[in-house]
């Protein structure tokens, strides 16, 4: 799964979330130019064509964090507004920056010192709306990786105990979630090694105590699915590296 | 066949709308997993309703089940405990087979999406994957029911001792909790607070050097996450 080559020295590589937007309207025209943009460049875009289908959304991706969250102010549905929706939902959108876009002709309503005091970016719905739109997206991204590159360096002690190498912290432009040579990569790879030696030391009994999906297995069966890589292996990786990035507290991690 | 252990709480419940309550722990014999779970609900705690535990040693439906204990789901509102293996649409039953087929591909299908039009009112699918497309349905397909299952595989260390006296608090507590909590909300939060306490159990003090308490944590936390509550 990780070649130690990839290391380079003994920089632990913060890699940049990956860019996430959920846009919210009903100009279908919009959606899809804007799906295809963002999709093209990487991003993980998601689109509601209602504030109740954005509701449902946030809801289910409770875990997910979007960069950007983007609503129109009108819907064609009279009952919806998009600064209502934003406004009265403020909780579901966690650390996303909040954007209601607007038509040309709207001009300030009841509700615009209540958007401002809750950090909602009010943008007209123009032809530059889109780039605009990514740029804010991408800025909100490199700030996360500086924000999460600023625990590890706190943390830095604790993880040298655990991977054994001295580090220094560096935000790179990859996004690999447990593999290639950022701060996953150097301590699952550790861990992998570490952790069929832990299992190993447990396989004392031939009887099978360890369930997972579909399958009942002993200590050392799964010491050999780590060690073949396959899914279930790999399962037991990332969950090993989410037990240490819940020691760390490193929660702002996408 | 099946085997009913016993009806452990011998009052009548009512649920709000004043319809006899049920609970009916389903745990279908298949493997090292299903005769653990077992043990984890043979002495559930009184949930001040009828509860009948069922050990079902061959294929069975769960209309079928309901049928066999002259249950009448327009007359009880069940509230279903389901232990064992699953799958994204379906909750599977005892092996079809005489053994000759792996037990993957010859199970039986104990409860799938042409069950939910008949209930259970609360289900608690303890099986990977269920919540994904069963809990769809249910979120679809229903009112004024309750749904928790988990959305991805999970773990579970099925050893004795510390380890079953965490799982047995974990069973019982999300199934008291889902009778009891009123809200979506609510119910989240209480059991999101039992998973809490058990990792924390297994990760300080005495209860971090447990033979098995890392694989216990990244179990836990791996339910905790996975686990889905739906509420029509």
């Amino acid at each position: 799964m990780t070649d130690h080559s990839n290391y380079k020295g003994n920089a632990i590589e913060i890699s940049l979330p990956r860019p996430s937007i959920l846009i919210v309207d009903d100009d279908e025209q919009f959606l899809q130019a804007a799906r295809g943009f963002f999709s093209t460049r990487g991003y993980d875009v998601d689109i509601a064509r209602s504030p109740e289908d954005a509701i449902e959304i946030l809801k289910r991706r409770s875990e997910h964090k979007y960069q950007v969250v983007a609503v129109d102010i009108n819907f064609d549905n009279l009952e919806s507004r998009g600064d209502n929706f934003v406004l009265q939902n403020l909780s579901l959108f966690d650390k996303a920056k909040k954007v209601i876009f607007t038509g040309a002709g709207w001009s300030p309503n009841t509700n615009l010192d209540e958007l401002q005091k809750s950090g909602v970016s009010i943008l007209e719905k123009s032809p530059n709306l889109i780039g605009t739109l990514d740029l804010m997206t991408q800025e909100e991204s490199r700030r996360r990786a500086k924000e999460l590159a600023t625990v590890v360096a706190e943390q830095a002690p604790r993880i040298e105990a655990v991977t054994g190498q001295k580090v220094t912290v560096q935000i790179v432009n990859t996004t690999s979630p447990i593999s290639g040579s950022g701060l996953s990569g150097l301590i699952t790879d550790k861990f992998k090694r570490t952790f069929v030696k832990w299992l190993k030391a447990r396989s004392d009994s031939d009887q099978p105590i360890l369930y997972y999906g579909d399958k009942i297995y002993t200590a050392k069966e799964l010491a050999e699915e780590l060690g073949s890589e396959n899914d279930v292996g790999l399962a037991h990786i990332q969950m090993l590296f989410n037990e240490f990035e819940e020691s760390l507290d490193i929660e702002s991690h996408d | 066949m099946i085997e009913q252990a016993s009806t452990i709480t011998p009052e009548m419940g009512f649920s709000a709308d004043s319809k006899r309550l049920l609970v009916l722990l389903a745990v279908p014999a298949q493997d090292g997993l299903t005769d653990y779970a077992l043990k984890l609900l043979e002495d559930l705690p009184n949930l001040g309703a009828p509860t009948l535990l069922c050990d079902i040693k061959s294929p069975i439906t769960y209309d079928d089940l309901l049928s066999q204990n002259c249950i009448d789901y327009r007359e009880t509102d069940v509230a279903l405990v389901f232990c064992g293996h699953g799958s994204r649409d379906s909750l599977f039953g005892p092996s079809l087979s005489d053994g000759s087929a792996s037990p993957q591909t010859a199970r039986s299908i104990f409860f799938n999406q042409s069950h939910v039009a008949i209930g259970p009112r609360f289900l608690l699918a303890f099986c990977s994957n269920a919540a994904r497309e069963l809990g769809e349905a249910y979120d679809k397909r229903t009112t004024n029911c309750t749904f928790v299952g988990f959305e991805d595989e999970i773990g579970m260390v099925l050893a004795e001792g510390i380890y079953a006296q965490w799982w047995r608090g974990i069973l019982h507590g999300i199934t008291s909790e889902m009778l009891r909590s009123p809200t979506t909300q609510e119910l989240e939060k209480s059991i999101s607070a039992l998973y809490k306490q058990a990792i924390s159990f297994f990760s300080t003090g005495d209860g971090r050097n447990h033979r098995w308490a890392l694989m216990m944590r990244i179990y836990l936390r791996r339910q905790s996450e996975a686990l889905r509550v739906i509420q029509t």
